[in-house]
């Protein structure tokens, strides 16, 4: 009987919440707050007209893109190929989802942040970058070679910051499981409190917002799509269902990433982790935070060269990280 | 909320058996709700080469050793140049050694770990 309860709660998560309809509608959302906000920084209206303040627009864009249009019927490439590394992506931020302390099937276990790197970091890159490359196009493939020439720093930078607070909550404030998003998203806030521990806090999130910002091509990192100098780069032969789906994967990676920032380095629902209403609200407000930092960043900047992209990253996300990590260990080796 | 304290080996079976039930389900819907292709013209299943044909260009794939250029140019041109001589030099034979040899080093070093 438990076995049996067991297997329809993960199916739940797995498709509900915190699964693909959670994703969807939260990604959705997600893409609103960033498109309305984006806009009004550049003094435009953004999405006005579905639902209250537009903020029906995306699930809009997506239905329409996904039920009205057509998908392409390709000669020089795989829409099938595309198809399905679009549906993996997905299924790996999912598969993430259930090691953070919001599942309610959560799996915690010593040095359980691997896995963490291996669904988050390696499948959803590979699924988009083969999603990108089954549809070839001269553009395409330059979208692509700067995309994964991004990734070879910003992936590296992303984790060495997601292991800090990890790192930190296991060796110094010895909390078990050791190496484990869920212990560490419960009790990171405390390495706040300490002075020791708020300096590579600090450098590990500033690291991890700016490698967020250049996995998702968003501005000043938006070289892969590059709109006008490469038509749209990685995009540019994505049409109707096809360009939902993607958008979709784009969107739903905003937002797992987004959530990962608001757990593992701004402590999710603390202070209030007993209070269910107050703790909502808090990962919520928490989780804006972190969103309107990233579209403030987006639009403040203009588009830089791949190189210039690249250096800002290592300077920016990836040296940084790894002096927290340092500091990290420096301090856990005198506690 | 049910916590699950699996050991590693349990944990990632289990969490690519929800990566596979999602994509799965995501596939189906994609299908079943996505409009099936109408073939309007050749043009249709072109790519898009800013309004030229194909034959405007010599290949419509460009190379893999285009890939990673930004990092080649800025960094790590020895390194790559070593890389893709040495190891990924597109003969599938020299690939699958090097894969082989790659998987079995980590079997190696998964069975030494495990059986200590």
């Amino acid at each position: 009987m438990n076995e049996l309860v067991l297997i329809l709660l993960t199916v739940f998560s797995a498709l509900v919440f915190p699964g693909l309809l959670t994703l969807w509608i939260a990604s959705m959302l997600s893409e609103w707050w960033v498109r309305k906000l984006f806009a009004r920084t550049q003094r435009r209206m953004g999405p006005s007209y579905v639902g209250p303040l537009g903020i029906l627009q995306p699930f809009a864009d997506f239905l329409k893109l996904l039920l009205v249009k057509t998908e392409p019927n390709y000669k020089y490439g795989s829409v099938r190929l595309a198809r399905v590394f679009g549906c993996i992506g997905l299924g790996a931020l999912t598969a993430s989802l259930f090691l953070l302390p919001i599942s309610p099937v959560r799996i915690a276990f010593n040095y359980d942040v691997i896995l963490f790197i291996y669904f988050l970091g390696v499948w959803v890159a590979v699924s988009e970058l083969l999603m990108f490359t089954s549809l070839t196009n001269p553009f395409t493939i330059k979208g692509v070679s700067r995309f994964s020439s991004i990734l070879v720093v910003a992936e590296p930078a992303f984790f060495t910051a997601t292991i800090v607070p990890v790192y930190l909550v296991s060796l110094v404030m010895k909390k078990e499981p050791v190496f484990s998003i869920s212990t560490t998203a419960e009790t990171v806030w405390g390495l706040w409190t300490n002075p020791l521990t708020a300096i590579p806090m600090l450098l590990a999130t500033i690291a991890s917002l700016i490698s967020i910002q250049s996995k998702l091509m968003f501005s000043p990192f938006n070289i892969p799509e590059a709109e006008q100098e490469l038509i749209a780069g990685v995009e540019t032969e994505f049409s109707g269902p096809l360009l939902a789906l993607f958008n979709f994967l784009h969107d739903a990676d905003l937002y797992v990433l987004s959530l990962v920032v608001t757990f593992l380095f701004l402590g999710g629902p603390h202070p209030f982790s007993n209070n269910l209403v107050l703790g909502v609200l808090t990962i919520i407000l928490k989780y804006l935070i972190v969103l309107t930092t990233i579209t403030v960043l987006k639009s403040s900047f203009g588009r830089f060269r791949i190189e210039q992209g690249i250096s800002t990253i290592i300077k920016y996300a990836f040296i940084p990280a790894l002096i927290a990590l340092i500091l990290s260990i420096v301090v856990a080796s005198f506690t | 909320m049910t916590s699950l304290n699996l050991d590693p080996w349990t944990a990632t079976l289990f969490l690519s058996s929800v990566l596979v039930l999602s994509s799965l389900v995501m596939y189906l819907i994609y299908v079943s709700l996505s409009r099936k292709t109408i073939q309007t013209s050749s043009e249709y299943s072109e790519p898009y080469i800013g309004g030229e044909s194909v034959t405007a260009i010599r290949s419509v794939d460009v190379s893999v050793r285009n890939l990673f250029w930004g990092i080649v140019r800025g960094a790590g041109r020895r390194l790559y140049t070593f890389l893709r001589d040495q190891m990924h030099n597109g003969v599938l034979n020299d690939w699958g050694v090097y894969m082989v040899t790659y998987i079995g080093l980590l079997v190696l070093v998964a069975l030494i770990y495990f059986t200590r």
